[in-house]
C-alpha cells in the first residue's frame, strides 16, 4: 500500500515536471531574473495577445561562447530556428524649437533580440529633417556640435556634450549588441541614410539601443516645422 | 494483486520519466534535408522611397542571401512566408507576394531563374534543373513584395531548394530566416519664423553685426534750410534680417513734405535732383556731389553676396543721384542671388529736397513708415 502511495507521488511529480510554469518579472530591489521558468523544460516563443516570452530553467550554465570559427549556445535545449524580435520603445520624438544659438537634442530607443544567429546588423534609413524644400544638412563623420551651422546627426552612445543625453547599448545579461564604429564616439554625431548604426557579432539576447539626435541650424534656416520619418532595418544572419 | 499494482506503478513512473526526457530531447527537422547556412533576408526599400524596406505594408524588395551546403541539383527554390519559424505555416497578415518579381540574381552563384508567384506567401523560383556546387552562394532578390501590415512584426521565411522545377518532391536543402517590420521613427522640430527690422536716424553694429538695439530716434532734420539754389539733404537708416524662405520686401509709406496746405512736390519718377524746382525724393545708394555739396548716403552694408546677405535696393531707388518718392513703393528686398533669408544689413535712405523760389515759407514735415514684409 505504501509503495502504491509513493508510486503515485512519483507519477504526479513526473507529470508536473512536464508543465512549465512561467513567472512574470521576478525581481526585488536586489535582483532580477530576466528569463525565468519553473519546471523541467523551456518554452520558446510563448505568447498571447498581451505578452511574449522565451524561457528556460535548470541550466548549470547559460550563454554564448564563440570564436572566429564557431559558437556555442549553452543552456536548455532550444529550437535551432531563428528568433528575431524587434521593438520600438519610443518612436515619436520632438526636437522642440530649433535655434541658431542652442543645439536641439532628443532620443528614441529600440530593442533587438536575435538568438540562434551569427549576429545581425541594424541600418537606419530616411532623409534628414525637411520643411518644404528646406533641409537640415547631415553631419559629416566626426562632427561635434556647432551651433549656428546646419547639422543633423546621431549616435548610439552616452554623451556629455552639448548635453548629457543618450545611453550606451544596454545588453542586459545576454546581449552582445554594440554601436557601429561611425556612431559609437561620445559627443560626435553623424548621419548617412542606409548606414549600419549597430550590430551584434554573434547570437545575442536583447539589446536596448538609444539613438541620440542632434540638430543645429543656421540663423537663416527658413522657419517652419522640420520633420522626418526614419526606419530601422534589422538583418540577421542564420 | 498488490504486487501487480506495484509493478504498474513503477512502470508508470518509468514511462513518465522517459516521456519527460523525450519531450526535452526531441526536435523535429525535415528528414534528409541539409541546413542552408549563412542565410539572411535583407529588407530593401522600394524604388521610390527612402524607408529602408521595413515599413509595415510597404511594397519593398526582399533579398535572400544563403549558402547551399552540398553539391546537387536545383530546379526550384521556394520562399515560404510564415508567422513562425517552424510548425504549421500561417502567412503573416497583410503580406502579399502575388505581384512579386525576380529583381536581381546577377550576383548569385545559382542563376537562370524565373518566378512563380501564384500562391500568396509561397513564391518560388524555377529553372531548368541544373547542378550546383557545394557552398554556392545564392543572392536572390524578390521585388514588389508587400510587407506584413503589423508593425514591429517578426516574420519568417522558410527557404527550401528542390531538384524538381515546381517544388514537388522532397526538399534538398532548407533553412529559415527572420525579419521584422518596424514602426517608423518620427522626428520633428520647429524653426521659429524670424524677422528683425528697425529704423532710426542711425543703426550701428555690435561686433560688426547690425544691431537694432543701437537704433536712434527716427526724428531727423535736413542739413539746411530749403533753398531754390541748393539741395537740402538728410539720411536715415534701417536694418533687416529674416529667415523667411522667400525673403522680405520693404515699402515706404507716407505723404510728401507738408506745411499746412503747402507741400513739396514728390518725385513721381526716378530722376536726378534739379535745383529750383519742387522735388522730394529718396534713394538707398551712395550719392555723389552731383546731387549735393556734401555727398550723402552709403551702400547697403555688409555688401550683399547672394548667399547670407541678400538685401538690395529696388529699381527707381537703386541708382546713385537718382531719386523718387511714391508712397507704397517697394524700395528694397532680399532677392540678391534669389529670394531668401538674409542676415542683417543696414540700408541708408537718402532724402533730397529742392524747392522753387515761390515755395511758401514754413516748416515742412512728414512721417514716413517703412514696412518690412517677410514671406515664409
Amino acid at each position: 500500500m505504501l509503495k502504491r502511495f509513493f508510486g503515485g507521488i512519483f507519477v504526479l511529480l513526473a507529470l508536473l515536471m512536464l508543465i512549465p510554469a512561467n513567472l512574470y518579472a521576478q525581481q526585488s530591489t536586489n535582483y532580477v531574473l530576466d528569463e525565468s521558468v519553473i519546471g523541467s523544460s523551456g518554452s520558446n516563443n510563448s505568447s498571447s495577445s498581451s505578452y511574449n516570452s522565451s524561457s528556460s530553467t535548470g541550466d548549470l550554465s547559460v550563454g554564448n561562447t564563440a570564436s572566429d570559427n564557431y559558437q556555442i549556445d549553452t543552456g536548455s535545449k532550444t529550437t535551432h530556428d531563428p528568433t528575431l524580435s524587434f521593438k520600438m520603445i519610443n518612436n515619436g520624438s520632438s526636437l522642440g524649437d530649433l535655434s541658431a544659438t542652442a543645439p536641439s537634442m532628443t532620443t528614441t530607443s529600440f530593442s533587438v533580440l536575435n538568438y540562434t544567429s551569427y549576429g545581425y546588423v541594424v541600418q537606419i534609413f530616411g532623409p534628414p529633417p525637411t520643411s518644404g524644400a528646406a533641409t537640415i544638412a547631415s553631419s559629416p563623420l566626426g562632427s561635434s556640435s556647432v551651433p549656428g551651422t546646419d547639422q543633423f546627426g546621431i549616435n548610439l552612445v552616452a554623451n556629455t556634450l552639448p548635453y548629457s543625453i543618450g545611453s550606451n547599448p544596454d545588453n542586459g545579461q545576454f546581449g552582445f549588441g554594440q554601436a557601429a564604429s561611425n556612431y559609437s564616439t561620445t559627443n560626435q554625431y553623424h548621419y548617412i541614410s542606409g548606414d549600419t548604426i549597430a550590430l551584434a557579432p554573434k547570437s545575442s539576447g536583447e539589446t536596448i539601443y538609444t539613438i541620440s539626435y542632434l540638430v543645429n541650424v543656421a540663423a537663416l534656416k527658413p522657419g517652419g516645422k522640420y520633420s522626418t520619418s526614419q526606419t530601422i532595418v534589422i538583418t540577421g544572419t542564420y | 494483486m498488490k504486487k501487480q499494482i506495484g509493478i504498474y506503478s513503477r512502470l508508470l513512473t518509468v514511462l513518465a520519466l522517459v516521456a519527460t526526457s523525450l519531450v526535452q530531447a526531441i526536435s523535429f527537422s525535415p528528414v534528409g534535408a541539409s541546413q542552408i547556412t549563412n542565410r539572411s533576408l535583407q529588407l530593401i526599400q522600394g524604388a521610390d522611397a527612402d524607408n529602408g524596406g521595413s515599413i509595415a505594408g510597404a511594397v519593398v524588395k526582399h533579398q535572400f542571401t544563403f549558402t547551399l551546403p552540398t553539391a546537387g541539383t536545383v530546379g526550384s527554390i521556394q520562399f515560404e512566408y510564415c508567422t513562425l519559424a517552424a510548425g504549421t505555416c500561417t502567412v503573416p497578415t497583410g503580406l502579399a507576394t502575388t505581384s512579386a518579381t525576380l529583381g536581381d540574381e546577377s550576383l548569385s552563384a545559382v542563376q537562370g531563374f524565373s518566378i512563380v508567384n501564384t500562391t500568396d506567401g509561397t513564391p518560388y523560383l524555377t529553372r531548368t534543373a541544373s547542378a550546383t556546387s557545394a557552398n554556392d552562394v545564392a543572392i536572390l532578390r524578390l521585388d514588389s513584395i508587400t510587407n506584413p501590415t503589423d508593425v514591429n512584426q517578426t516574420f519568417f521565411v522558410r527557404i527550401s531548394t528542390f531538384a524538381s522545377t515546381d517544388t514537388t518532391g522532397g526538399a534538398v536543402d532548407t533553412g529559415t530566416v527572420a525579419a521584422s517590420t518596424a514602426d517608423p521613427i518620427v522626428l520633428s522640430g520647429t524653426m521659429p519664423e524670424s524677422l528683425v527690422f528697425c529704423t532710426g536716424a542711425t543703426v550701428s553694429t555690435t561686433a560688426l553685426v547690425p544691431d537694432c538695439a543701437t537704433a536712434t530716434s527716427g526724428a531727423i532734420s535736413f542739413n539746411q534750410l530749403f533753398s531754390p539754389t541748393d539741395t537740402a539733404t538728410a539720411t536715415s537708416q534701417m536694418a533687416a534680417s529674416t529667415n523667411a524662405g522667400f525673403g522680405y520686401a520693404i515699402t515706404v509709406n507716407g505723404p510728401t513734405l507738408t506745411s499746412g496746405s503747402n507741400t513739396v512736390a514728390p518725385m513721381s519718377t526716378a530722376v536726378a535732383g534739379v535745383k529750383g524746382i519742387g522735388q522730394f525724393g529718396i534713394n538707398l545708394k551712395a550719392n555723389t556731389v552731383s546731387t549735393s555739396t556734401i555727398a550723402i548716403g552709403t551702400e547697403i552694408a555688409p555688401v550683399s553676396n547672394g548667399t547670407n546677405y541678400r538685401g538690395q535696393a529696388l529699381v527707381d531707388y537703386n541708382a546713385a543721384d537718382t531719386f523718387k518718392f511714391t508712397s507704397g513703393d517697394s524700395v528694397a528686398d532680399s532677392s540678391n542671388g534669389g529670394a531668401g533669408g538674409t542676415d542683417a544689413q543696414i540700408y541708408t535712405a537718402s532724402y533730397i529736397v529742392n524747392v522753387p523760389g515761390s515755395q511758401p515759407a514754413g516748416t515742412y514735415t512728414t512721417t514716413l513708415t517703412y514696412i518690412c514684409t517677410p514671406k515664409f
